[in-house]
């Protein structure tokens, strides 16, 4: 019965969610195109500075949007009147708090998707019209992005095993971030279901209370590595290799690539291997909390009013 | 069915079926609905609609063919007796209401003897 | 075995007991009247059956299982309010029914939907509210289940959607199966009782057959409600 569940919560998110997605992607493209067409450098750069931001404001308002709908979506269907019909499907209630969390994370995954594509565009547009604010004067768009490639080849090359474990790890995360939203607003949704007043403005605030709090506490961890990683960068500044003349490029001289592969950034990886573990163990305990305590709630203390 | 009428339903019904037959409504012979059709016809539970069938079966009212239906008996002997019955039990309570007006039986078999139809 | 039995049933929201040691037992094939004022537990005491809720204590076995799937796809309910998301069409509500309920004849609810003149393709919130009313009871009404539990469903509902309700539950009477109706508006409903049920701040104070009520106390099931609740 769990695939029946999964299908009617799938098909109901695809009412709504596809159109905010397209308009984030229709956003997205017209900033390709914003980019594209206009040839005053002058005015581009400052066009795409702004532009940048208008455009994460609108990321931010995809995720935020799809976020809010889904939890609308769970409340309604468990804790509202649509709950009579719900808890008495010839289901294990443990199947209808799974469905939910599954196909959460199914979207999710879409919405990652979504506002990569939403990213590269307008960034490859970016790399194709502006090649010198990646690498500097004189710079041909061909030049970057086999740069960027010789780039991370290198690195990799220097510290194989740092950079597979890095990447397992955030390939983890990314697995885990697909489940914590759902299980959190699933479980936040159940929290609140015997309030008596303002029960979705409850789970809302209580979710986003709970975000922010996992937030806080990564950006303090966070901060603590980076002090560490700090002191790695003023070396390099100071002492021995230093970056490229060009203070608006972002990347550092091919010349010194090599150096800057295998000494310093194996230390920035082993930093970064410490930082994910903590944020995966982080997200890996709220997410199964969440998850448990939903399963709880909707077994034990069910009461819809 | 009557609700303000406190007898028990069965009861009702076996009365109701026994009028409808002896005002020739159900003709003698003729088939009866279904259970099921009875209780929807007089928005009764059908469990007492069977016991109140089973009642008029045992008085030989009606008669089960097993798998045809039941039907009303055409022995005019039963259905006769049946209306002596009634009409003997409907005397009864008619005079016991009289009694309790003071009407005496003079009076009423006076009432009766004089009285025309309008 | 019973269909369904109650013993020792306790549910306490804090310390208020709703339901404070229910005991009964109810067989298959009967019309069943949970009979008892605003307040008296009645709807309580069917979240238990239907697992919307879980006991304090006692149990309620349902077919000799406590509520759970196997209850559930058993046991018909009947709200008192509309549980159908608005948004949804009536066909699709009678594919969702098909999808999760192997006992639902969707010919029957066809059917019957047609003899009511409801459109199938119409979205419930273009429905009134005594549309939707039916369509829920055509739907609960249409399944094949051991028990149907309908909570007050006459009760803000014209006479004439009334007889068609009382009808359709005579109609669909099986002796495999029992009626549960919970109501405080007895008059309208007793003739169709095989039993009644009168319940008052979550205990039993009466359960007999509605025959025996009448037998013997010369009163009907109504009036010695009206008796026995009265303020």
């Amino acid at each position: 019965m769990l695939g029946k569940l999964m299908k009617y919560d799938m098909r109901y998110m695809a009412r709504v969610l596809p159109w905010i997605y397209a308009g984030g992607l229709l956003i997205s493209a017209l900033l390709c195109g914003v980019i594209f067409l206009i040839d005053n450098e002058l005015v581009l750069l400052f066009g795409v500075n702004f532009a940048s931001f208008l455009f994460i404001v609108a990321v931010e308002a995809v995720s935020i949007c799809s976020t809010v709908f889904m939890i609308v979506r769970i409340y309604r269907n468990m804790y509202s009147d649509e709950g009579y019909l719900t808890f008495t499907l010839p289901v294990k209630t443990s199947e209808i708090v799974n469905s939910k969390i599954i196909t959460g994370a199914i979207w999710t995954l879409i919405s990652y998707v979504v506002a990569a594509l939403m990213v590269t565009g307008p960034v490859l547009t970016m790399i194709y019209k502006v090649p010198q604010i990646f690498g500097g004067e004189g710079v041909t768009p061909l030049q970057v992005l086999d740069y960027i490639i010789t780039f991370f080849v290198e690195i990799i090359r220097a510290n194989s095993v740092r950079v597979i474990t890095v990447i397992a790890l955030v390939a983890l995360l990314a697995i885990v971030t697909l489940f914590y939203g759902p299980a959190l607003y699933t479980f936040c949704a159940s929290a609140t279901h015997k309030a008596k007043k303002a029960r979705v403005f409850a789970s809302i605030g209580m979710f986003a209370g709970i975000s922010y709090g996992v937030g806080v506490v990564i950006s303090v961890i966070s901060t603590i590595v980076n002090i560490f990683g700090f002191s790695d960068i003023d070396t390099y500044m100071q002492g021995g290799v230093s970056f490229s003349s060009h203070t608006d490029s972002i990347l550092p001289p091919v010349g010194g690539i090599e150096e800057f592969a295998s000494s310093l950034f194996s230390r920035q990886l082993d930093l970064a291997i410490l930082m994910l573990l903590t944020v995966l163990l982080i997200y890996v305990a709220v997410t199964v909390f969440s998850w448990i305590m939903a399963l709880r709630i909707t077994d034990k203390k069910l009461n819809l009013n | 069915m009557n609700v303000a009428d406190s007898r028990p339903v069965y009861v009702q019904l076996i009365e109701k079926i026994y009028t409808m037959v002896l005002s020739g409504q159900y003709q003698p012979g003729a088939k009866l609905p279904t259970v099921r059709e009875l209780a929807e016809q007089m928005q009764a539970n059908p469990n007492t609609v069977q016991r109140a069938l089973f009642y008029l079966e045992e008085r030989g009212l009606i008669y089960t063919q097993r798998t045809t239906g039941k039907f009303i008996t055409d022995d005019p002997a039963v259905i006769e007796s049946a209306r002596a019955e009634l009409a003997a039990t409907m005397t009864g309570e008619y005079l016991k209401r009289m009694k309790l007006i003071g009407v005496g039986r003079e009076a009423v078999v006076r009432l009766i003897g004089e009285w025309e139809d309008n | 075995m019973a269909l369904i039995e109650y013993r020792n049933l306790v549910k306490r929201y804090g310390s208020v007991p709703a339901l404070d040691g229910i005991s009964l037992d109810i067989p298959a094939g009967r019309i069943v009247g949970l009979l008892g004022p605003n307040g008296s537990g009645k709807t309580t005491l069917i979240k238990l059956t239907v697992g919307l809720l879980k006991p304090t204590s006692g149990t309620v076995m349902i077919n000799g299982k406590e509520p759970g799937p196997e209850s559930k796809a058993a046991v018909a309910y009947l709200p008192e309010r509309s549980y159908m998301s608005e948004w949804m069409s009536v066909q699709s509500f009678v594919d969702y029914f098909a999808d999760f309920y192997r006992d639902f004849d969707r010919v029957k609810a066809n059917e019957m939907l047609s003899r009511l003149g409801i459109d199938p393709k119409r979205t419930l919130k273009t429905l009134s509210k005594g549309t939707k009313e039916k369509v829920q009871l055509v739907l609960v009404m249409s399944r094949a289940a051991a028990a149907y539990f309908l909570d007050e469903p006459i009760a803000g509902v014209d006479p004439a959607a009334r007889d068609y309700i009382l009808n359709t539950i005579i109609r669909n009477y099986s002796e495999n199966a029992s009626v549960i109706i919970s109501t405080h508006l007895i008059y309208d409903i007793e003739n169709v009782l095989d039993d009644a049920v009168f319940i008052r701040d979550g205990r039993i104070v009466l359960a007999d057959t509605a025959d025996n009520i009448r037998e013997n106390t010369g009163k009907s099931v109504d009036m010695l409600f009206r008796e026995v609740f009265r303020c």
